[in-house]
C-alpha cells in the first residue's frame, strides 16, 4: 500500500523540520509524546483530507487517532468500511 | 588532503555562498561507514535575515494562520467539545506538562477571575478580539450595552452560537464577525470603551502581527477605556518554563545534560507567541494614546501554567495621564518579609501604602532551582536526584494570590507587576487602603521597570516558526546545489550551525568541524 510510505516520508519530513532525525517505527508515538505539536497535527489533517477523504467533521477529531502510522492506518480503513 | 579534494570543497562552498540564505559555509569529506567513498559534507550558518524574511513573507503567514484557524476549529470536534456544558467550552486547553484537559475547576477560576477584572471597569462597549467559544462573552455581554465579538475560526463560532441559542435569554447588543484579528474594517475611532484580546496574542504568527492589532485597538478605543491583553505567555519566564515542562516528563535516569538539551529545544521551536512584559513599554513610547500600562501576573489559587508563566497586560487610553507619585520601596530581597509580617506591618502600623519589591515568586520556586541546576548540572546527576533535591526544597517565597488574599482580608486593593522582567518570576506589590485611592489606582504606580535598550518591538517577544524555517534551509541548499554544480560535487547532506568552529589564529577548524557534523548524524 504505497498510501502508507506516503504518509511515512510525510512524517519523517515533519520530524526533520524539528530537527527531530530519531527514528520512527509504526508504532511509535508522535503527537502524545509531544515530538510534533498541534500545528503538525493539522498539516497530516490536510494530508489526509486531501490524499485519503477523510472527513474528520463525521469521525471526529482527536490526536490519538492520527499518533502513530498504525493508528492513522486503522483511521483510513474504519473510513472507508464506514462509506 | 590532495589538491582536487580541496578544489572540489572550495567550489561547493563558493556555490553554497551564493545562496542568500547562508551567511558561512565550510565543506568537508566525512567517512561514514567503514567503506566506500566519503561523504562530501556541507556545513552552514544561516544568514537570519533570510529566515526573518521568510517568515515575513505573506504567503508563509497567511498559511500558518490558516493552519492554526484549523487547530481551533479541530479542537471543536474532539469529545471535551462535545461533552461540555453550555457557557463553559474548555476544549482544547489542555496542560503541557500533562498533554490531558486542565482540570475544569481550575479553568472555571481562570474565567472567573479574568470577568471579574473586566468587569472592574464597569465596560459599555466591548469589542473582542478572538472570542472563541465565548467563555468570556456569554459571562459579560448581557451586562453591557454593546459586545462584538470576533473570531477567526468558523466552527468555534457557529458553536457559540449554538450555546447562546441552548442559553436562551436576550442577546441583542451582540454582535459576531468571522474574521482575523487584525481585521478592523467598519469600527470608527474611538467606538469602544474596551478591546478584549484575551488568550489570544499566543495564536499571533508575530510581535509584528500584534502591533498592527494593537495599533487598531488603540485607535477604536476613547479616552479613558482601556485594551486588556489577558493571559500572555512570559517571555521573560520562557527558559524557566520549558525546564518545568521538561522536568515534568523527563524519564527519572535522564542525565540533567539531556535534559538540558531537551529543554533548549522547546524553547527554540516554540510555535506559540510569547512575549516580554518590556514589550507593552516599547508600544507605549510608540503609541501617544497609550496612557498606563500594568502587567500582573494571573490571579488564582490553582497550580498550573496559567498561574506560573502567565500576566494580564491592561493598556489604558488617553494621553494626558497624570506623573505617578514616588513611592518608598521595601526590597524583599534584603528583608524578606513571611505573609505573617506584611499582615502585621499593614494591621499594626495602619498604613495607607506598602510597597515591595522584588518578592520571591512561590508559584515557581522549585522551577527556578530546577533551571539552575540543569544549566550547571555535572555530569552525574539525574532527574531523579534533582526531584529528590526539589521535594526537600524549604519554601521561601510568596504566592501573589496570598497577597491579593490578605488584601481582601485587611482592606487593601494589591496590585502586582512584572514589569521588571527578571527571569525567576519574581515581582513587586503594593497595598493600598480601600476608600484612600481611585479604581485606576494601580495605573498610578511607577512600576520598576528595564531600560529599553531598543524601539524595536520584535526584540521583546519570541519568533514563532522560526525554528522550522530555519530547518527547510537544508532541502532547498541541496536543489540549489543540484541545480548548479556536477554531481560529484552535490553534497550528501547540510548541517546548520550557529557558527563555524575556528583555530587560535582564526582559520577554519576542519577537525572540529568533522567532530561536529558527526554528532548531527
Amino acid at each position: 500500500m504505497d498510501g502508507v510510505e506516503e504518509i511515512r516520508v510525510f512524517l519523517k519530513k515533519l520530524l526533520a523540520l524539528r530537527a527531530d532525525r530519531q527514528p520512527f517505527s509504526d508504532q511509535s508515538s508522535l503527537f502524545l509524546s509531544g515530538r510534533l505539536g498541534s500545528v503538525d497535527a493539522v498539516e497530516v489533517v490536510v494530508l489526509l483530507e486531501e490524499k485519503f477523504g477523510i472527513d474528520f467533521t463525521e469521525t471526529g477529531f482527536d490526536q490519538v487517532q492520527i499518533d502513530s502510522i498504525d493508528a492513522i492506518q486503522s483511521l483510513i480503513r474504519t473510513a472507508n468500511v464506514s462509506k | 588532503m590532495n589538491d582536487s579534494h580541496l578544489s572540489k570543497l572550495q567550489e561547493l562552498e563558493a556555490a553554497l555562498l551564493a545562496h542568500p540564505g547562508v551567511r558561512e559555509a565550510a565543506a568537508i569529506f566525512r567517512q561514514d561507514g567503514s567503506r566506500g567513498k566519503p561523504n562530501l559534507v556541507a556545513c552552514i550558518v544561516p544568514d537570519e535575515n533570510y529566515i526573518s524574511q521568510a517568515l515575513a513573507d505573506p504567503e508563509n503567514q497567511r498559511k500558518r494562520l490558516h493552519n492554526r484557524r484549523k487547530t481551533f476549529d479541530l479542537a471543536q470536534l474532539g469529545k471535551q467539545a462535545g461533552a461540555s456544558e453550555p457557557g463553559f467550552n474548555i476544549a482544547g486547553w489542555d496542560s503541557s506538562y500533562t498533554r490531558t484537559p486542565i482540570p475544569a475547576d481550575q479553568m472555571r477560576e481562570w474565567v472567573d477571575l479574568t470577568v471579574q477584572e473586566i468587569l472592574s471597569f464597569q465596560p459599555r462597549d466591548i469589542l473582542e478580539i478572538g472570542c472563541g467559544t465565548g467563555l468570556l462573552l456569554l459571562r459579560i455581554a448581557r451586562g453591557v450595552r454593546r459586545y462584538v465579538g470576533m473570531d477567526f475560526a468558523p466552527v468555534v463560532l457557529a458553536k457559540l452560537k449554538q450555546q447562546m441559542r441552548e442559553i436562551g435569554e436576550d442577546w441583542s447588543g451582540v454582535t459576531l464577525l468571522e474574521r482575523s484579528a487584525a481585521d478592523f474594517e467598519g469600527f470608527g475611532e474611538d467606538s469602544f470603551d474596551t478591546v478584549i484580546v484575551n488568550s489570544v496574542a499566543q495564536y499571533f504568527p508575530s510581535a509584528e502581527y500584534l502591533t498592527k492589532v494593537l495599533e487598531e485597538a488603540c485607535r477604536v478605543v476613547k479616552p479613558g477605556g482601556r485594551i486588556f491583553v489577558g493571559d500572555v505567555r512570559n517571555l521573560a519566564l520562557l527558559d524557566l518554563y520549558a525546564a518545568s515542562v521538561e522536568l515534568y516528563q523527563a524519564p527519572s535516569h535522564m542525565k540533567l545534560a539531556e535534559l538540558r538539551q531537551s529543554a533548549l529545544r522547546r524553547t527554540e521551536f516554540e510555535e506559540q507567541l510569547v512575549i516580554s512584559p518590556a514589550y507593552f513599554l516599547a508600544l507605549q513610547r510608540r503609541i501617544p494614546k497609550i496612557g498606563a500600562i500594568e502587567t500582573q501576573p494571573k490571579g488564582g489559587q490553582s497550580d498550573n501554567e496559567l498561574t506560573r508563566f502567565r500576566f494580564d497586560a491592561a493598556l489604558h487610553i488617553g494621553a494626558s495621564w497624570p506623573e505617578p507619585a514616588a513611592l518608598s520601596w521595601l526590597d524583599w530581597v534584603a528583608q524578606p518579609l513571611t505573609l505573617q509580617a506584611i499582615g502585621e506591618l499593614l494591621r499594626d502600623q495602619g498604613r495607607e501604602t506598602l510597597a515591595i519589591k522584588r518578592i520571591a515568586n512561590a508559584r515557581v520556586e522549585k522551577d527556578v532551582e530546577a533551571l539552575a541546576a540543569i544549566a550547571n548540572s555535572n555530569d552525574e546527576e539525574t532527574v531523579d536526584d534533582l526531584r529528590k533535591r526539589l521535594n526537600s526544597l524549604e519554601p521561601r517565597g510568596i504566592d501573589p494570590q496570598k497577597l491579593w488574599s490578605l488584601g481582601e482580608q485587611l482592606g487593601y486593593r494589591v496590585h502586582a507587576s512584572w514589569m521588571a522582567c527578571r527571569s525567576d518570576g519574581s515581582y513587586e506589590a503594593v497595598f493600598q487602603r480601600l476608600g484612600a485611592s481611585e479604581k485606576s489606582a494601580s495605573s498610578m504606580i511607577k512600576w520598576p521597570a528595564p531600560e529599553l535598550d531598543s524601539d524595536n518591538l520584535e526584540r521583546y517577544a519570541n519568533s514563532p516558526g522560526r525554528a522550522v524555517q530555519r530547518q527547510r534551509l537544508p532541502d532547498e541548499l541541496l536543489d540549489h546545489c543540484k541545480s548548479r554544480l556536477p554531481t560529484d560535487l552535490c553534497p550528501e547532506s547540510v548541517i546548520l550551525l550557529d557558527a563555524l568552529p575556528l583555530t587560535v589564529d582564526d582559520k577554519l577548524d576542519r577537525q572540529a568541524l568533522l567532530k561536529v557534523s558527526e554528532s548531527c548524524v
